[in-house]
């Protein structure tokens, strides 16, 4: 962690365009005076603030933010001290895809804020941005000065300026964090990350895996390198923390674990309904709080709007690998081109042959469906992922964007990806044998009868 | 022997000395032939009837049993042009105008007899012989003034050989480029044929409207109307060649061209000093200044025939009524009394002022002419350089980059096959500006040859390879 000294320099170094100087008088903004009534008043209503800064492993088990991190902090005075860099990243959506974009510490999205109920947390946020900013703590019950919205609750935050931000967290639950000035331009390139604050005196049983997911979208064009964050309505790219499959890394749960899935949704235009195989689960909470366990219904597929979170719970007590992704089909394809023509159906004949005496690259495709073209290795922009899916143990996984993997197993010596499950032999669809047919009287070339 | 005997005698003499000349088949034309052997390295020939016109047509025949160059063409023509073939005629009136210009006139006999009245004694009679002798005195400055006008004769015939072979040289760039839009534009409407296949297909499966279906047929008609265009185009320009190239029968329908238009040359002309290679070389200002110096002497003959012309002398015997004969000598001449030559000497003189001028403005025109040649050469070059450099590498790469995005499904196949439609436009356009290239190199070549006239005035307007539609929309 750096110090507020060196906070103050690193500041310092930014307005001078890099060169390694004290640049005194340089004030740290505070957003609102450290103590403030009404920030006392919520503090000491009982639901913490009093109580000594929650510690990971003793008072809670730390979220797993996959593809992503946690925001380290340091305790400075009993309070838990976080900063938060606005500024450009490179980052990666998945092997073959690199984007600049604008993102938290280095990282696209930013780092997950974890801290428990009760805890009085001090944010600085530097801004490396070309633009001003602001950051908004989505969910989280703060004083009104402390919300972040440019303008509105604060002026924005200057390039190379850096804020100050104070609250007591008197709530437990999933919460996001994003810009909250020209958000179109910055959410569209990436400036957001989730909360999660843990209950002190927690109800019911505690999850085994407790997993944060980002859910965003983004208009990559192949063959550019920056996120387009004007688009509105045709984004090609889909992520769960940022990441997009086959990019993604997989969950992985002992059998019988429980397992607790966060989903937040900051996308610019769409809801995500993430759907889970071989299991179905309970939604347990939302960024506004738990459901009494009364009110929780089982589902398999939690619809996550934009601009909320939803906590689902269930006991990985199915071995297998499985799916787990945004059940809107064009949210599972990797920067699909929206404006070509339909060849569905279209029997090219020797049109190719005839085409290739223009065009010695030209290849009709797509008339069959769109399910080989991840692996057909013809030429393609640079930096882009069209239609790529990932291979799989048995085919290829047709499937991109919001998808990964669910992988339960009975053994684990720990949680790295355990590779591809082995299907009981017997328990896996596979060609038809011919005595089956026989037997249950199919014919493959009638009716069904 | 009498006096008179002598005095026919010298006459016969003059009369013999004046008629030594004959006229020479071919004056002239060698001077024809250096030229077009210094300024083009072309041969010409004399077609006259002889042995000589079996080999001509033998080396025609075997030129043109090969795909043919710019130079092949233009050597048939040079040699085959019929209508070239007449001009060197006009070799062989201005000499024969030099010939006629030194030979006297011929003497003039006369005679007279006078039956006896029935008073008188006898008949009279009288023959003379008399001989002009004003024309004898005139027949150099005649001589010089034929030969000024042979001279602009030779000038005139040997700037025909050059406008010839410009012409055709001309006319087969044209038609190489033609062959090349044609080319290419069968690869064009390949491109619209094959975009309203796709379209087809893509209708039969319930994909596309008719609407979009339609419109890949009408870009098909277009495309098919641009080949018949180009087709026809290099019909007419065949035509043109063949009526150049003096061919016809199986001669005007067998030859090819050797193939596409050279690429821009290394090399360029040195159009540094233009103005004064294209004055020094000038076969206009030669033609300009023996008109000139022809209407100089033809000034200074009038003003002498004025005073002196129609000055007889001759022999004369006259019997006299006595019967006795008498010789003697006879004269006449003009008495300059009523026309005294002020008028013709007025015509001689503004005719020799006019030539001046015309001599002057032939030379500012020239330098004129020169440097725009020399402009519309850099430019072409220019022109095609960037068409080459630049438009085409730009145009492939945006066809590159479609095939990629195609492969990306980013774009469909009919903007992909736009893209190689594009590519084919920006071919035309490469070969209109490789061809107007080569074009303007003829004319500088033909300004340093010694002619000013442009080769390609002609074809301006007439020879546009872009399509009617020019681009279609997608
Ligand atoms: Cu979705």
């Amino acid at each position: 962690m750096l110090t507020r000294r060196e906070m103050i320099l690193a500041s310092g170094a930014v307005l001078a365009g890099g060169a390694v100087a004290f640049v005194p008088g340089r004030p740290v903004l505070a957003a609102q005076p450290v103590e403030s009534a009404e920030d006392n008043k919520h503090s000491s209503d009982g639901h913490g603030g009093n109580q000594p800064p929650g510690e990971a492993n003793r008072d809670y088990k730390p979220v797993i933010t996959l593809n992503g991190a946690t925001l380290p902090y340091k305790v400075v005075g009993g309070v838990k001290v976080y900063h938060l860099i606005a500024e450009e990243v490179e980052h990666e959506f998945a092997p073959g895809l690199t984007a600049s974009c604008w993102g938290y510490n280095g990282r696209v999205h930013g780092p997950t804020i974890e801290a428990s109920e009760g805890d009085r947390i001090r944010v600085y946020v530097t801004n490396r941005l070309p633009e001003s900013t602001t950051v908004h703590w989505h969910g989280v019950l703060l004083p009104s000065g402390m919300d972040g919205v440019g303008g509105l609750s604060q002026r924005a935050i200057q390039p190379g300026e850096t804020f100050k931000y104070e609250w007591t967290f008197r709530q437990h639950g999933t919460f996001m964090y994003h810009s909250h000035h020209d958000e179109m331009t910055q959410m569209g390139l990436g400036l957001m990350g989730m909360i999660v604050v843990h209950p002190r005196k927690p109800v019911g049983p505690l999850p085994d895996r407790d997993f944060a997911y980002m859910l965003s979208e983004w208009k990559i064009v192949p063959g550019t390198r920056r996120p387009d964050p004007n688009e509105m309505t045709d984004f090609n790219i889909l992520t769960l923390n940022g990441r997009c499959f086959p990019g993604t890394a997989p969950i992985v749960a002992k059998l019988g674990e429980r397992v607790r899935l966060r989903f937040g949704n900051l996308s610019a235009m769409d809801h995500h309904p993430i759907h889970l195989h071989g299991y179905n689960f309970k939604l347990v909470a939302t960024d506004g709080g738990e459901i009494p366990e009364s009110a929780q219904w089982p589902e398999t597929t939690v619809l996550v709007p934009v601009g909320s979170t939803r906590t689902v719970e269930f006991v990985a007590d199915n071995p297998g690998d499985w799916a787990i992704h945004c059940h809107m089909t064009h949210h599972v394809m990797n920067q699909m081109g929206h404006g070509i023509p339909n060849m569905i159906g279209v029997n090219p004949g020797n049109l190719d042959q005839k085409i290739q005496k223009l065009l010695p690259d030209y290849m009709t495709m797509g008339q069959n469906g769109m399910g080989d073209m991840g692996d057909m290795g013809m030429p393609l922009p640079p930096n882009s992922i069209p239609m790529v899916g990932g291979k799989g143990p048995y085919d290829y996984i047709t499937m991109g964007g919001m998808f990964t993997i669910l992988k339960v197993r009975e053994t684990l010596d720990n949680y790295d990806d355990p590779g591809w499950y082995e299907i009981p032999s017997g328990t896996r669809a596979d060609l038809a044998r011919p005595d089956d047919l026989l037997r249950d009287g199919i014919s493959t070339s009638g009716r069904p009868g | 022997m009498s006096k008179c005997a002598v005095a026919i005698l010298i006459v016969l003499g003059l009369v013999l000395l004046a008629t030594g000349c004959t006229v020479p088949p071919k004056g002239g034309f060698d001077f024809v032939e250096q030229n077009a052997q210094e300024r083009i390295g072309m041969r010409v020939l004399w077609n006259q009837g002889g042995d000589e016109d079996k080999a001509v047509s033998e080396a025609i025949t075997s030129l043109l049993q090969h795909p043919l160059t710019a130079d092949d063409a233009v050597q048939v023509a040079l040699l085959n042009n019929r209508r070239l073939q007449a001009t060197y005629e006009d070799l062989g009136i201005t000499q024969a105008a030099l010939v006629q210009a030194g030979l006297l006139k011929n003497p003039r006999f006369s005679g007279n007899y006078m039956p006896a009245v029935e008073a008188g004694p006898v008949a009279t009679a009288g023959l003379e012989l008399a001989q002009d002798f004003a024309d004898l005195l005139f027949i150099g400055m005649r001589k010089g003034i034929a030969s000024s006008e042979f001279e602009a004769s030779k000038a005139r015939v040997a700037s025909a050989v050059l406008d010839k072979a410009a012409e055709t040289r001309v006319a087969f760039l044209e038609y190489q480029a033609a062959e090349q839009f044609l080319e290419m534009r069968k690869l064009s409407a390949d491109a619209a044929a094959a975009s309203f296949e796709v379209s087809q297909k893509l209708f039969d499966a319930g994909n596309i409207t008719k609407l979009a279906s339609a419109s890949e047929r009408a870009s098909l008609s277009q495309a098919k109307l641009d080949l018949a265009n180009a087709q026809a185009a290099i019909l007419s320009l065949r035509e043109r060649l063949n009526s150049l190239m003096g061919l016809w029968g199986p001669q005007a329908t067998d030859w090819r061209s050797a193939g596409r238009l050279p690429d821009l040359p290394k090399d360029e002309l040195d159009v540094k000093n233009i103005e004064r290679q294209a004055i020094k070389k000038s076969l206009d200002l030669s033609k300009a200044r023996a008109k000139a110096d022809a209407a100089a002497g033809r000034a200074g003959l009038i003003r002498w025939t004025t005073v002196l012309s129609d000055f007889d002398v001759g022999v004369g015997v006259n019997r006299d009524d006595n019967a006795s004969w008498h010789v003697g000598p006879v004269f006449s001449l003009q008495i300059p009394i009523f026309d005294q030559g002020q008028a013709k000497n007025a015509a001689a003189v503004a005719e020799l002022r006019r030539t001046l001028q015309e001599y002057a403005a032939e030379a500012v025109e020239l330098r004129s002419a020169a440097r725009a040649a020399r402009d519309r050469l850099v430019a072409a070059r220019e022109r095609a350089a960037y068409c080459r450099d630049v438009l085409l590498p730009v145009r492939n790469e945006v066809l590159h980059e479609s095939q990629l995005q195609y492969n990306a499904m980013q774009i469909g196949v009919f903007q992909l096959l736009s893209s190689r439609h594009d590519v084919i436009d920006a071919g035309i356009q490469y070969v209109e500006e490789l061809r107007d290239y080569w074009i303007a190199r003829a004319n500088v070549e033909l300004i340093l040859a010694g002619r000013n006239k442009s080769a390609s005035q002609e074809l301006s307007g007439s020879s546009s390879s872009r399509s009617s539609s020019e681009r279609k929309e997608h």
